[in-house]
Parts: C-alpha cells; structure tokens; sequence
C-alpha cells in the first residue's frame, strides 16, 4: 500500500534532476513545487524567467 | 482484501443472490445468458462504484442508475444494493453500496473506512477484473490505443498532460528566444545606420560617438551608456523634429536594404534550410532517436563484446551489436546536428527579415517625411506581407514546413523583385539630392548623440531580453528533456518488470512449444509497442501470426503481468470474466499451475460457460466443490437461477434414500465417466485403445486409469526401496495393498453401472443392492485425490540436469518418485 504510484516515481527522478542542475539553483524548490501541484502554463513560464 | 460473503440485490440481471466464499475462490459456471456477468458487475459496482461494462467505448448511453440496476428497479433505487462481508488486513467489514448512491461506500465498523478506502484504490485502476473485451484491448489494440489503456492504467494520463505544457512552456521560450535574437539585430541595424557603420560592434560604436562628441567639443568616453553619450557637452537646439530621421540614417537605412536583398548569402541559406528540412520531414523516426541518445550512450559504453544487450541480457541475433547502436548513434548525431543547423539558419534569416522589414518600414517613414508620393501602395503591402510570413515561419520552420504553411514567394523571388527599388530606394535616392546638406556638422552631431541616445537604450534592452530569453530557453528544454529522461526511465523499468512477467507466464503457458519465447514493450511517442517474438523468425505484433488460443493466453498473461506490477497486494482479488475460450485443455491446466504459483493470496473469482473448465478449476484444486456455483437458467422476473455444487456421493445418496437405483447409477456412470477422464489426462495414463473418434466409454477410461495409477505405484515402492526410505516404503507398500482391494471391489461391482445392462434389470435393485457398488467406487475415487487438500493426483515431468517424474497432490501429501 506505500509503494509510490508511477506519476511519483517519475515525478522524484525529474526533481533529483532538477535539483542537481545549476541553472535551476535558486528555483529548484518553487519550480518542483509548482510542477506537484500541476500549477498553469504561465505560472511556470514566470518563474522560469526569475 | 477478500469477499467472505456476498449478497446482491436488484444488480443488472441479478434480482436476489447470496453466496458466501469465506474468502476463497469461487467459480461461476452456466451457460450463457444465465446472469454470471452480472454477478462480476456487482462485485465490481461493490469495490469502485461503477460498473466498466458500462463505461468507455461503445457505452456512451448507457448510464448506471438506468442501467446498472434490475431492469424492474429503475423506478426505485432504494433496494439496489451489493453487501459484502470482507477481511481487510485481517479484519472483518461489512461493505454496502447502492446504485441510488454509487460513490457513498458504507463501511462498518466505521473506523476502518479509511483501511478499506487504501484498498480500493486498486480496484480502480480497473486492474482486478478481466474480461475478453479487455483482452482485446491489450492484443488486438493498435499501438495508440493500446498506450492510451496502458497509460491510463498506470495513471499516465496526467503526465502526458504536463510533458505537453512543458513542451508549449519549451516552444514558447523557443519562440521568445527567437523574437528577442531579431529585436537585438533590428536595434544593432539601428544604431549602425544611426552612425552609419558597416559592420556594428561596441568598440565602432563608441569610436563613433567619442568622434560625434568631438565635433561638439566634448572629451572622450570610455563606456557608452545613454547617461554618458552626450555627457558634460553643452546643450543646443535640436535640428530636426525629434521623431524625424537624419539624412545619414535614411541613407543607410537604403543601403542596408541594397545589402541584405543583394546578399547571396541569405539567399544560399534558404536553399540549405529547404533541404534540411526535407530531409527530417522524411526521416520523422530521426527525431524520434534524440530521445534514445543517452541510452545508446550508455550501452556503447556497458557492451563487452559479447553482443549481449546490457539492458535485457539478451544476445542480439541481427549481426554486431555494437556496430548497430554505432549506427543507431551515427544516426542520432545526424539528426542533432540537422536540429541545430536548422534553428541557426532559421534565426540568422530571422534577423535578415526583420531587419529588412524594419528598414522599408523606415524608408516608408522617411517617404512621409519628404513627403514623397506613394506609389506601388498594393505591391509593397504584398511585399511587406510576404516578410512577416518570413519572420512567423523562421519562428517554428519544422511546424510550418510540415504543416505547408511555408512562405509562397521564395526569398530569391521576394529579394530580385524590382518593386522596392521601383517604389521606395529610387524616390528616396533622389529626395535626398535634392535636400542636400542643410545643417552643420555640429548640428548633426548633436542631433545623432541625441538619437543615439534612445537607439542605445533600446538596443542595452534588446541585450538583457535576449540573454535572458536565452536563460529562459536553456531552462526550458532542460525541464522538458529532464522531464521526458524521468519518465523514460521510470518506465523502461515498468515495463521491463511488466514484460519479465508476462514472458514468465506466457513460458509457463506454453511450456512445451514457446521455451525461448520473447517480448518486446516500449514506449514510442504516444504509442506503446508490444511485439512477440514468433519461434525465432522476428518479432511481430502478437495478433500477427499466433493462433487465437496462443493470444488468449497472451492476453491473460499481459493483465496478469500489469495486474502483479499495478495491484501487488493491494486488493488480494482477481475475476475473470469467461475469458478462456480459445485455451485446450492442457494449456488450462498451465493455467490453473500459473494462478497457484504466481497468485497464491489472490481470492479469484472466475465465470466460465465451459462446465468442462470449471470441472477442472475443482480438479485440479483451484476452487472447492462448496464455491462452485451453477448458474442453471435466468428469467426476467427471478433472476438467476444457481445451485451450489452438490456433493456426487449425496445426490447419489439422496436418490438411494427414494429406492431409485436407476437414477443413482445413471449419475455414478456419467460421472465416473468423466472422472476418470479427468484421472488418465493428470496421469497421462497409457493404454487407451487407438480410435479415430477419440471418444472412449467408461471401461476404457476406467481400465487405463487403473493400470496406469498401479504402474506408477508399483514403480514408487522400487524406488523407496532402491533409496532405502524406509517410512516412504512402509507408506507405499499399505497403499498398495489398500488399493489393491479397493480395486479388486470396484471390478466386480463396475457391471452394475454397464450402460449394456438392460434398463429393466435397474427394476430389481434396490438400496441395499446397490450401496456396496456405490462404496466400492467411493473408494475407488478416494485412490485418486489427495485426503488431506482433495486435489487429483497428477504426474509431474522436470527436465533440466536431473529429471524427475513424480505423481503428487498440490499440498505435497502425496509424493512418489516414479522417475
């Protein structure tokens, strides 16, 4: 019953990803946040230009 | 989760039913029409609150509260229930869940709703029930629907959906990239006009500025910003209108306009992008490799000669494996360098245009400005049209390629046309010699430093959007790349675990002809493949060439490969729904070996209209006569008409109790006709006579079964003997003795059920007369089947280093070497 459906799993891989990568530092938190809570499009688009 | 009792009312064609499985399997057999589906829908309404038959495809009028209930209750809902005495995690429930409210599901004791809730989320994935429709699904699907049912049993729809936004997110970020790379070039084309320079840098540009400010007494700067251009000089009028243009930038705004339409390069770059892009339009699949490119990669890099693929452990049959991922990586690499090229040439020609148009839109200003007459007005409109085509095109050329919404006028037609000479360049030429020179040369410097002033904004701006469109991109696709990298790898490993299983099965199913048996399933695009191997000539879709039965059995084995990865214990059941139909009986058996070892907790409920697989299913100790249940007939007002399996021996039993020896002895012959059957199939006894009908009676069946069963005993007592175990051969030697008596009773009993012997005989038998013939063949049974777990006595074969031939039960009670 605690075993992580698919969409986490895939979900933990990309945040590790992102997380480990330099261009997203200062943002990582807020942009896997945004993605786990299926924030819009243009959410997304605008932190991406922070 | 597994269903102690269960009671249904008012469900599809079901009025009242009450069965109580006491948490094992249960079988449901008839023939068709007599409402076995409806008791699936029920227990299927019980654990999700719908019912799938009658949602999907196909099912778009069909609504649960009309159809869902017995047709008689449509106008009352209130008494259409399934309730369901469950243990959950090792406690009892009691579920209840009407059709008036399908989502309420009530549970008691209260406190464990939460429990039950966990549990049922697996049941709504819809992977607990198996019916043929879903069988057709997940062989005879094509790869886009069969990924759609896949994805959406593994909840993939919603990653689907945001790989898509991150794909718009990428696009848009491509696209602002683009627009901010073109506004940079038009503002450079502004400022190098502005101080009429051929090529613009910074360094020309303060050269140019410090030499307009020497003009204008002021000293030399060594950084331009707005700020510093016109600093610490003295302030005169302005010469011009502010928004007017200098005679030096309509000049070489005309000259820029020569140089661009006159340019061979631009026109050279058109031709190599349409060449580009007709090659990656043809080879679609190329794009396709940049996904994989990490992944050959990384098995170039694990291959150690052996042509073994490092993902599989399979050896590659198709030549050197290494040199195919090289060529696969080769391919790759063209494919990436073909993307790049295409997005430089795109925004190079990008730039050009809009540069272009920017400079006929300033030549048209400078038009108003001598006020020039305007002539070609429809020409130039086209012309102009014809660019922002251009500029929208070099934004996403691949889409607008593949989609034929490419520019109709080629560049080469656009930048030879006469009309911009005819009806801007030559006008302007002229106005220009006419004005002459009106102002002095400190007047034109003081009017350039304060036009550049504004230029140099624009363009200091044009830099920061372009660097941090850039930024923007970069992250972009590394959000969609890293994305897509997650979800690739996450399910690669899905689906190898998925495919492992499903070959596991599938071998266990087919022993005997499939041993090297082979899948392939992976993800393409918005496709899932699913190919098999077909005895070693290829792969090919799985409704390609195998019989019916062989994609039955795949069919069961992919639900029950997805069903192990989806489900694991979080609902301990599986149904199945008459789904094998195109199965023979020794594959069936396969089956009842494959449901035992892989899924030993799982409670299974299983419909079938084949009385002889639901015989077997008892046999071969799948289920106990007590949950057999028989569906005898259906009509509108009654429902289902069942009778739970009867014990032989009381319906014999109850027809001895009315002095009716014929009716006893009918039911001992037809069914010891099929028991023994049922005995020389698990023995695989030797001695049935050669008939072209392949149909024997009861003697024959009876005969072969006996002699078999006493060979293999005989045989198991040498061998105790040869191995010195001496309790196993205490144990044998009894049986053997035993079952020589029980044997020797039954032949000489075995006349009295002789379908020869005159009917009339039956008239002078009476009870007593006949139960030693039925005790004698009680006993004889008995020789067959396990005392302790009941399951027949099979023959089982090993192969490998060691072969060994058994005869054993399924709890291990019996075990005789006959090797």
């Amino acid at each position: 019953m605690s075993r992580k459906s698919v969409s986490e799993l895939i979900f933990d891989k990309f945040a590790e990803k992102i997380r480990s990568n330099d261009l997203f530092e200062g943002i990582s938190d807020d942009l896997i946040s945004l993605v786990n809570q299926r924030a819009s499009e243009k959410e997304i688009k605008e932190l991406l230009k922070r | 989760m597994k269903i102690l009792n269960l009671e249904i009312k008012n469900i599809r064609g079901i009025k009242t039913i009450k069965i109580d499985p006491e948490g094992h399997n249960v079988v449901v057999f008839g023939p068709n029409g007599t409402g076995k589906s409806a008791l699936v829908d029920a227990v299927d309404f019980l654990l999700t609150g719908r019912i799938s038959r009658l949602v999907g495809e196909g099912a778009k009028f069909l609504r649960l509260k009309e159809h869902g209930c017995h047709v008689d209750s449509r106008d009352d809902l209130r008494n259409t229930v399934v309730i369901a005495k469950a243990e959950v995690e090792g406690k009892t429930v009691v579920l209840e869940r009407s059709i008036e409210r399908p989502s309420s599901l009530k549970v008691e004791p209260e406190q464990h709703k939460d429990l039950v809730e966990g549990y049922l989320e697996g049941a709504d994935l819809g992977l607990h029930i198996l019916s043929r429709r879903d069988i057709l699904n997940y062989i005879t699907a094509e790869a886009g629907k069969r990924a759609k049912q896949v994805m959406s049993l593994l909840n993939l729809m919603d990653i689907e959906k945001l790989r898509s936004a991150f794909v718009s997110i990428r696009n848009d970020a491509e696209s602002n990239f683009k627009y901010a790379d073109s506004n940079l070039e038009k503002a450079k084309s502004e400022v190098a006009n502005l101080l009429s320079l051929s090529i613009f840098s910074e360094e020309a540009c303060l050269d140019k500025v410090n030499g307009l400010r020497e003009e204008l007494n002021g000293s030399r700067i060594s950084e331009l910003s707005p700020e510093s251009i016109k600093e610490n000089i003295e302030p005169r009028p302005f010469g011009f209108r502010e928004d007017a243009l200098t005679t030096n930038q309509i000049m070489n705004t005309i000259d820029e306009i020569r140089l661009i339409i006159k340019s061979e390069e631009t026109i050279k770059k058109e031709v190599e992008l349409r060449t580009l892009l007709e090659e990656v339009s043809r080879e679609a699949q190329l794009r396709q490799y940049l996904l994989y490119d990490k992944l050959l990669e990384t098995g170039l890099a694990l291959l150690d000669g052996s042509n073994l693929c490092p993902l599989c452990g399979k050896v590659w049959e198709d030549g050197d494996f290494r040199e195919y991922l090289r060529k696969k990586k080769d391919e790759i690499e063209i494919a990436k360098e073909n993307q790049v090229k295409i997005d430089e040439i795109s925004r190079f020609i990008k730039s050009k245009i809009d540069v272009l148009t920017n400079d006929i839109n300033t030549s048209l200003k400078a038009h108003k400005q001598f006020s020039l007459e305007v002539i070609y007005e429809k020409e130039m409109k086209d012309y102009l049209d014809s660019l922002t085509t251009w500029s929208e095109a070099m934004v996403k050329p691949v889409e607008f390629f593949e989609k034929e919404k490419w520019p109709t006028r080629s560049l080469t037609e656009l930048f030879s046309s006469s009309v911009l000479e005819t009806a801007i360049l030559d006008p302007l030429d002229s106005a220009i010699d006419k004005v002459g020179v009106k102002f002095s040369k400190q007047q034109v410097a003081w009017d350039t430093l304060t036009k550049m002033e504004d230029k140099w904004r624009i363009y200091i701006e044009s830099l920061e959007e372009k660097k941090a469109s850039e930024k923007t991109k970069t992250r972009a696709d590394l959000i969609l790349s890293n994305f897509e990298q997650a979800r690739d790898s996450v399910l690669e490993g899905i689906y190898d675990e998925v495919r492992n299983n499903f070959e596991r099965y599938y071998k266990t199913l087919h022993s005997e002809d499939e041993y090297s048996f082979s899948s392939k399933i992976s993800h393409e695009e918005a496709e899932l493949i699913f190919e098999v191997n077909f005895y070693g000539r290829g792969m090919f879709p799985p409704h390609a060439l195998h019989s019916e039965g062989h994609q039955d059995s795949m069919g069961l084995c992919l639900f029950f490969a997805l069903n192990k990865y989806l489900i694991k214990d979080a609902i301990n059941m599986i149904i199945l729904d008459d789904v094998i139909m195109s199965i023979d009986r020794g594959h069936r058996r396969n089956i009842c070996a494959l449901l035992k070892d892989a899924f030993p907790d799982k409670q299974l409920i299983i419909t079938t209209h084949d009385t002889t697989w639901a015989r077997q299913l008892k046999s071969e100790g799948l289920v106990t006569r007590k949950n057999m249940i028989h569906f005898l007939n259906w009509n509108i007002e009654t429902g289902p008409i069942i009778e739970m399996e009867k014990d032989l021996w009381d319906k014999i039993k109850e027809d001895l109790e009315k002095d009716d020896a014929p009716s006893a002895a009918h039911k001992l012959r037809r069914n010891a006709e099929c028991f023994f059957d049922d005995v020389c199939d698990f023995l695989r006894a030797t001695g049935l006579p050669y008939k072209a009908t392949h149909q024997w009676d009861l003697g024959e069946f009876a005969s072969a079964a006996i002699s078999t069963y006493k060979k293999y005993l005989r045989r198991a007592v040498v061998n105790s003997k040869k191995m010195d175990q001496q309790e196993k051969l205490c144990e044998l030697e009894k049986l053997e003795k035993e079952a020589n008596e029980v044997i020797s009773r039954s032949l000489i009993e075995q006349w009295a059920i002789n379908r020869n012997v005159h009917y009339d005989r039956w008239e002078e038998f009476g009870k007593r007369d006949f139960e030693p013939v039925v005790c004698a063949f009680k006993d004889l049974f008995k020789l067959f089947a396990c005392s302790s777990c009941g399951s027949m006595i099979t023959r089982i074969d090993s192969e490998g280093e060691t072969p060994m031939s058994l005869i054993a039960c399924n709890c291990g009670k019996v075990f005789w070497n006959i090797q």
